[in-house]
């Protein structure tokens, strides 16, 4: 009996393994001619409707154009390859190219970009965040390759507007469902260098290169897009040669410390952009304490960035001295800094009336304790962290912090109504900084609103975004950025921690990786293998 | 047995309509509004305008009563609504999840019913030898680790290291196995233990040393302790398969399967409720049917059962 099963028992084992064995003799990833990358994301692309913001904005990238697109060196054109501004900047007329063609073999001209402006137009109240969309008054066909843009104001950011990733973007007539596109779409036909030739949800999305690309055609056959939604199996991945990319800012898609040891690792080209977008604390200047400018001063002196950025970031990103760094447009203005200095914090503290107590060492005034609340998402590691920094730095001058994770809907529900001291802020990066950034600093459902309430001069500050938005004059629209930010600046409204910046890594056969001004797209065209 | 059986599955329409209420009602006290929370994940922002657009077009805006209602009516017929992240049928979407969660949970089940079952009995024939101790420690070592360590464990030492598999991903079927493996670890251990406590109880009884003293042979009497151990095995094994259905979750990110749990908790974070009801609803029925199958089966196994009803 005891021998039988003994055998049973080995023989069972050694079936499981040879079918163990048998299952995977080659890697998947060998490719014969390294003609396919493969980019690990950990979110699905979802809708690409390139009208709404269901999808990945790195998908909606590779199969949508737009007329004129950003680069390093401004704006320049695209699937429209001259314009003329006149009416003071109240009117845009684009000469379209004339070689485009939809990957379904359609006409690209006046008539498709006039229907797909009107399209996203039908559905104005969807796109509130972006200014242009409220400022559009008419849009006609000239000629068959003319179109022109009335705007209600001579609103400047226009052209970098019409570059996003959405929603002016175009997509095939084919594709409209009942001549619209805002209650979805038949089918993902654009002009862009990429047509999605497969998607299975969740799991992969196929992008192969489009054959009647009018540009330069991409070097790769095509791009698979795999959804792995947990960062180590990604590192697995990219390891096992599964994977050759992996690219994502604030992260998303690779954690500081596993990119820092990759880099340190030296087999994977890792790939740092320029700083993008500002990463900082919210001070609510409506709460009891935070109203009191003294006190957020004293924030400023009392958080140490250096430390941060060095100990938490592992100098992934650069200290911010500013909310925007100097490199953004407008935004080189002259501010006071902020050192660390602990002393200071103190004596502007005592000088408000806060004194601290020996017992405790927390410091009170008339009975209250020094005491504020920072909220985050809890399912941010690397926010958690800062806020625990924070904390013993806070601490050290008498201010208790309590730090508070929350759910990311209700971290955002607590943005909305402001109820919070201290909040993590992020902003989009360029090109929606400054000025979409601080358009939405206007709206009541951004924590900016918020914490910006208890200002002496609010209606002030959004009258002057107002105001720059459609000044046409550049030099006084670079005044009124100064007036603004150096006011934000100088009322404490944020603690800036750093400028965070896009990350990428990768097999190093993989040749041509760089960063498109927006952290949210991927520039695959320009990539190939050796 | 008939009766019983019919009796049972009466039961489920007032049961599932208990749980309907019940969770309907939960979900929606979720201090979160749908609406914004809807808008939140497509980008827009929320202002008051969108938000009221929303709520109309979710059918937010009406009472919590009309919604259930309609909410209920429609369940009936056959439609359970429409997910206020993707716009797509919910049904339509659980159903797509749905084949890769069974392939795991199945396969899973498998390897619980083999090594449970086997290691179970081996245990128990080899009573506190070293195989015994051996296999209670190496099970017992490998349960106690959180599932996502596990998975991850084993992608780098099957997966990146041997090459046998892929990391993860279902491109090539093989990809199944480890997560399989990942889910049936946390499982097998209490029924190794259930069969072996069960079989080492079972040698205690009468009937065992009566067989002994009519001269049965050891292979004979070992059947019949065996036998008398199942039971309380596939009970426990019923009750595991929804749970295996429902906690796939870790293991389906790790491996990134798209699977049913992925969309489920895509669906609490995003507050995706025709979605999460759905879901509720989905495995609150699993756990009846399999509750009812295992009652079914023993009462049939077990005369001594029967004779209760």
């Amino acid at each position: 009996m005891r021998r039988g099963l003994q055998n049973l028992l080995v023989t069972g084992l050694m079936v499981f393994t040879l079918v163990f064995m048998g299952c995977e003799s080659k890697p998947v990833s060998q490719k014969e001619n390294k003609k396919e990358l493969v980019y690990a994301s950990t979110k699905d692309i979802r809708n690409i409707n390139p009208h709404l913001y269901g999808g990945e904005m790195a998908a909606q990238n590779m199969v949508f154009e737009s007329l004129v697109i950003n680069t390093p060196e401004g704006i320049k054109p695209w699937l429209a390859q001259s314009w003329e501004i006149q009416n003071e900047g109240k009117t845009y007329i684009f000469h379209l190219r004339k070689d485009v063609k939809f990957s379904d073999g359609s006409d690209f001209n006046a008539e498709v970009v006039k229907k797909n402006i009107d399209a996203v137009l039908a559905n104005r109240s969807r796109h509130a965040w972006l200014e242009l969309v409220n400022e559009i008054i008419g849009s006609e066909v000239v000629d068959e390759y003319t179109y022109k843009l009335t705007l209600k104001n001579s609103y400047y950011p226009t052209l970098t507007e019409l570059a996003m990733t959405r929603p002016f973007r175009f997509i095939a007539l084919n594709s409209f469902k009942d001549g619209a596109t805002k209650n979805g779409v038949n089918s993902y036909i654009g002009t862009g260098p990429w047509i999605l030739s497969e998607h299975i949800k969740n799991a992969t999305a196929l992008f192969k290169a489009n054959p009647s690309y009018w540009g330069e055609k991409p070097k790769l056959e095509s791009i698979k897009w795999r959804v792995m939604p947990d960062h180590q199996t990604i590192l697995l991945a990219l390891q096992k040669g599964e994977v050759d990319l992996i690219f994502g800012a604030d992260g998303d898609m690779i954690d500081i410390d596993a990119f820092k040891v990759l880099q340190k690792e030296g087999k994977y080209t890792t790939l740092l952009s320029r700083p993008t977008a500002s990463r900082a604390i919210l001070i609510n200047t409506k709460q009891p304490i935070t109203h009191d400018i003294k006190v957020r001063e004293a924030l400023q002196h009392a958080v140490n960035k250096q430390a941060i950025v060095e100990g938490i970031l592992n100098n992934s990103e650069t200290i911010a001295k500013t909310l925007f760094s100097p490199t953004t447009p407008y935004c080189n203005v002259k501010l006071k800094e902020y050192a660390y200095d602990l002393k200071k914090a103190g004596s502007i503290l005592d000088k408000a009336g806060w004194k601290l107590d020996e017992k405790t060492q927390y410091r009170s005034k008339d009975g209250q304790v020094l005491s504020l609340r920072l909220y985050f998402n809890a399912n941010n590691a690397q926010e958690k962290t800062i806020s625990e920094y924070m904390q013993s730095n806070l601490k050290d001058i008498g201010v208790e912090l309590k730090i508070i994770g929350e759910e990311k809907q209700a971290f955002l529900d607590r943005q909305k109504s402001g109820d919070f001291d201290l909040q993590y802020s992020l902003s989009w990066g360029i090109p929606y900084d400054p000025q979409s950034y601080i358009s939405s600093w206007r709206m009541a459902a951004h924590g900016d609103y918020q914490a910006q309430l208890g200002l002496e001069k609010k209606a002030w500050l959004d009258k002057t975004i107002q105001t720059i938005l459609i000044e046409p004059d550049e030099i006084k629209r670079q005044k009124l950025y100064d007036e603004m930010l150096t006011y934000v600046h100088d009322q404490n409204v944020y603690v800036p921690l750093s400028y965070s910046r896009t990350k990428a890594v990768f097999t190093p056969q993989l040749k041509g990786v760089s960063f498109n001004p927006s952290q949210y797209e991927i520039a695959f065209e320009k990539m190939y293998f050796e | 047995m008939l009766l019983y059986t019919l009796k049972r599955l009466a039961l489920i329409v007032p049961l599932l309509w208990g749980i309907s209420l019940v969770t309907f009602t939960l979900i929606n006290l979720s201090p979160s509004d749908p609406a914004e929370v809807s808008l939140r994940i497509n980008e827009i922002t929320p202002t008051p305008e969108a938000i009221a657009q929303m709520r109309e077009e979710l059918g937010l805006d009406k009472p919590l009563v009309q919604r259930y209602t309609f909410w209920l009516s429609n369940l009936i017929h056959g439609d359970f609504g429409t997910s206020y992240v993707t716009k797509e049928p919910v049904a339509q979407e659980i159903l797509y999840a749905l084949p890769t969660t069974l392939a795991l949970a199945s396969l899973s089940l498998v390897l619980i019913v083999v090594f449970g079952l086997s290691l179970g009995i081996v245990c128990a024939i080899y009573e506190n030898t070293f195989i015994d101790k051996a296999i209670r420690g190496f099970v017992f070592f490998f349960t106690a680790m959180p599932n996502f360590w596990m998975g991850l464990l084993l992608i780098w030492f099957f997966a990146f290291h041997l090459g046998l598999f892929p990391t993860s991903g279902l491109e090539n079927p093989s990809g199944i196995i480890l997560p399989a493996i990942t889910l049936a670890l946390s499982y097998v251990s209490t029924y190794i233990r259930l069969m072996r406590n069960t079989m080492i109880e079972s040698k205690q009884e009468l009937y065992v040393l009566y067989a002994r003293a009519r001269g049965l042979k050891e292979r004979v009497i070992t059947k019949h302790i065996v036998k008398n151990a199942l039971h309380p095995f596939i009970v426990a094994l019923g009750m595991s398969i929804p749970k295996l259905l429902a906690g796939t979750v870790i293991v389906e990110n790790i491996f990134a399967l798209p699977g049913v749990g992925r969309i489920c908790v895509n669906a609490i974070f995003s507050r995706d409720f025709p979605m999460i009801q759905t879901y509720i609803l989905f495995m609150a029925l699993m756990f009846m049917i399999f509750n009812l199958m295992v009652d079914v089966i023993t009462r049939v196994s077990d005369p001594r059962l029967r004779r209760q009803i």
